[in-house]
């Protein structure tokens, strides 16, 4: 009992000695604190340093002075002080006897100051400073107008950019439908041009015919039976034939009435041998049509018993149409070259295997590069020069396919020739 | 370093970073077009303004304000005058122009008294966000075939959106700053990113302008 007391009475001794210590080694002394506003210096206020609780002032009252002396010798003007809360180190001041602090924002602060004395202890003051300026009522709404302005304005460019990419798109698809219609067309015609020919020339052998028959009805006496038999028999002949070929021009336009039902119909079982043999006529007319010296050479190998496969017709027709016309374009690329001994060919050969029907169109041209062959099926992505080609026509036979469940595939050797594979599964 | 030193630094490289489309803009001087050459021709003016500024050390920034507020009407009035296709709307947005640049003095010396930003320094940096938010609406509305990212002046009417939208918050630094000096700094420091970005993408217009022909 007795050594506690003696620790107790030992620390207590120690505790009081290093109190009258400190208090002996305060040397800076606060003479004067003020407060007032950033933007109107004049009025500034006082504070009572007696007071003991810690002061607290307004946010709009963020300007403060302090003054300082040195208690043991007044003519020594360096000091050390550090606001707590807003400065990091310690700022030595020569020759000064006060430091200002403008432009607080809201929080807690201590101000420090000491002499330069070794041993000095510093001397503190305590404030705050209420509020922040987030906390202004007008603050937060400011920032989320400017905030909301900022992303409407981005959204709305946004919105816009995108429309405008949906009609360049729509532009492009009509360009490339406009582009397929127009070889559709040269094809077309060229199939229904031979026929007429064939009727506008017997038609005009039967008129003569016809005239020479007349010839010979008004002789009268000297009238040829014989002859005249064998002009009417040519005549017939004739005429036959006339029939002949406007039928088949008929049967061309009631096929191209059912392609145009096609497009709003439902599948139909459809002979891929004869739709392929359809369109590669429409696809090198279409050529011809275009290019009339350019010369090619166009072999199919279409399998015997293929079976019918459940399709758009006219669609699975553009897909083959647009293959052929591509690979024709190969060709011809090529054999503007002029390199000796190239002979253009384009082989579609179609047969079927594992519940697939497939048509592989074969040209010798010169191939697809390394580099793009993952690129050929994206949209607007095309190797033709500008206004030949909108880069939308295998993108859209890639998409027909699919819309089908069968698949698209090329496969290509650079500078030997492509060959695009359709294959549609058997339902 | 001090949020002060940081804002500085910014604000001067801000303010520096203006060479770098002169310089683009001088390479390609031959191929770029009348509408880029007011531009152009308006940096040089500004830059002019800074040095004259350094060289007769005018270190007021409400001056700087209402200088560079007069120069920027003068500019922008004759670049976006020159893309409206209709003569009797250029001739009033001419007018426009001329009050406002009538207005400035009398808002500095009357309505403000140098005590602030001005507000028609303001109404200058909102009527210039308002003249490229209506040319890029009217581009991006028109001449769907050419692809909207290669169009010059879109990139630089960009450029003034984003830098005027967030210079005509200054209007409000002066009374934030008696609240906050730290708020005020980081938004110098937000506004000299908006210029420097502002300054590249009229270098990119002035690249465009220049290898596009």
């Amino acid at each position: 009992m007795k050594q506690i007391t003696t620790i107790l009475i030992t620390f207590c001794v120690l505790l009081i000695t290093s109190q009258v210590k400190a208090q002996k080694d305060t040397l800076a002394r606060l003479v004067s604190v003020s407060y007032g506003n950033n933007q109107v210096g004049e009025n500034i206020t006082a504070i009572d340093l007696e007071r003991s609780h810690t002061t607290t002032l307004r946010y709009d009252q963020n300007y403060l002075q302090f003054g300082f002396v040195n208690t043991q010798n007044p003519r020594n003007k360096t000091f050390y002080y550090y606001l707590e809360g807003l400065d990091y180190s310690w700022i030595k001041c020569d020759d000064c006897s006060q430091a200002q602090y403008a432009h607080l924002n809201g929080g807690d602060y201590t101000f420090h100051v000491k002499t330069t004395e070794h041993d000095d202890v510093p001397i503190h003051f305590k404030f705050s400073i209420e509020g922040d300026i987030i906390h202004r009522w007008w603050f937060v709404p400011m920032l989320f107008v400017y905030a909301i302005g900022f992303v409407a304005i981005g959204l709305y460019f946004f919105v816009l950019y995108r429309f405008r990419l949906k009609l360049q798109q729509q532009r492009l698809i009509h360009t490339e439908k406009m582009a397929s219609m127009a070889e559709l067309t040269a094809g077309i015609a060229h199939e229904i041009q031979n026929p007429l020919n064939f009727v506008q020339n017997y038609t005009e052998v039967s008129k003569e015919l016809v005239e020479d028959l007349l010839i010979e009805q008004n002789k009268n006496e000297e009238r040829d039976q014989v002859y005249e038999a064998e002009l009417l028999a040519d005549l017939d002949e004739n005429l036959t034939k006339i029939l002949n070929h406007s039928s088949r021009a008929d049967a061309i336009v009631k096929g191209m009435l059912q392609h145009s039902q096609h497009r709003t119909g439902a599948r139909e079982y459809t002979d891929l041998n004869a739709l392929t043999e359809e369109y590669l006529g429409l696809a090198y007319h279409g050529m011809q049509a275009r290019n009339p010296d350019f010369k090619v050479t166009l072999r199919t190998e279409l399998a015997e018993n293929l079976p019918k496969v459940e399709v758009f017709a006219a669609d699975i027709g553009r897909v083959i149409l647009n293959l052929i016309n591509n690979a024709l374009y190969a060709v011809k690329e090529k054999d503007d070259r002029q390199l000796s001994g190239f002979l253009p060919e384009v082989l579609i050969r179609t047969h079927h295997q594992e519940g697939k029907v497939m048509v592989r169109i074969t040209d010798n041209g010169d191939g697809i590069q390394d580099s793009i062959r993952d690129k050929i099926f994206q949209p607007f992505f095309t190797t033709k020069p500008a206004g030949e080609g909108t880069g939308l026509g295998l993108s859209l036979a890639y998409d027909i396919v699919k819309v089908h469940g069968g698949e698209l595939k090329v496969e290509c050797e650079v500078g030997a020739g492509t060959t695009f594979i359709v294959e549609i599964p058997i339902m | 370093m001090e949020l002060m030193d940081v804002a500085s630094f910014l604000n001067d490289l801000a303010n520096y970073s203006i060479i770098v489309p002169i310089g683009i803009g001088l390479y390609y001087f031959s191929q770029i077009d009348t509408t880029l050459r007011i531009l152009f021709w308006g940096m040089i003016v500004l830059v002019s303004q800074l040095i004259a500024f350094g060289v007769f050390q005018i270190n007021s920034a409400f001056v700087f304000a209402y200088v560079n507020a007069a120069l920027d009407t003068l500019i922008f009035a004759a670049f976006f005058g020159k893309m409206i296709p209709y003569p009797s709307r250029r001739k009033l947005f001419y007018i426009s122009a001329c009050l406002t640049l009538v207005c400035i003095p009398i808002d500095v010396l009357y309505v403000s008294k140098f005590e602030n930003f001005g507000y028609s320094t303001l109404f200058v940096k909102l009527a210039i966000s308002l003249s490229s938010f209506l040319t890029l609406n009217h581009l991006f509305k028109s001449n769907l075939d050419k692809e909207i990212f290669r169009h010059p002046v879109v990139w630089v009417c960009f450029g003034l959106l984003i830098e005027n939208l967030v210079g005509s918050f200054d209007i409000f630094s002066i009374a934030i700053m008696n609240y906050s000096q730290g708020l005020v700094l980081q938004f110098y420091m937000v506004w000299a990113f908006a210029r420097i970005i502002m300054y590249l993408f009229f270098s990119y217009a002035f690249y465009l302008s220049g290898t596009e022909r």
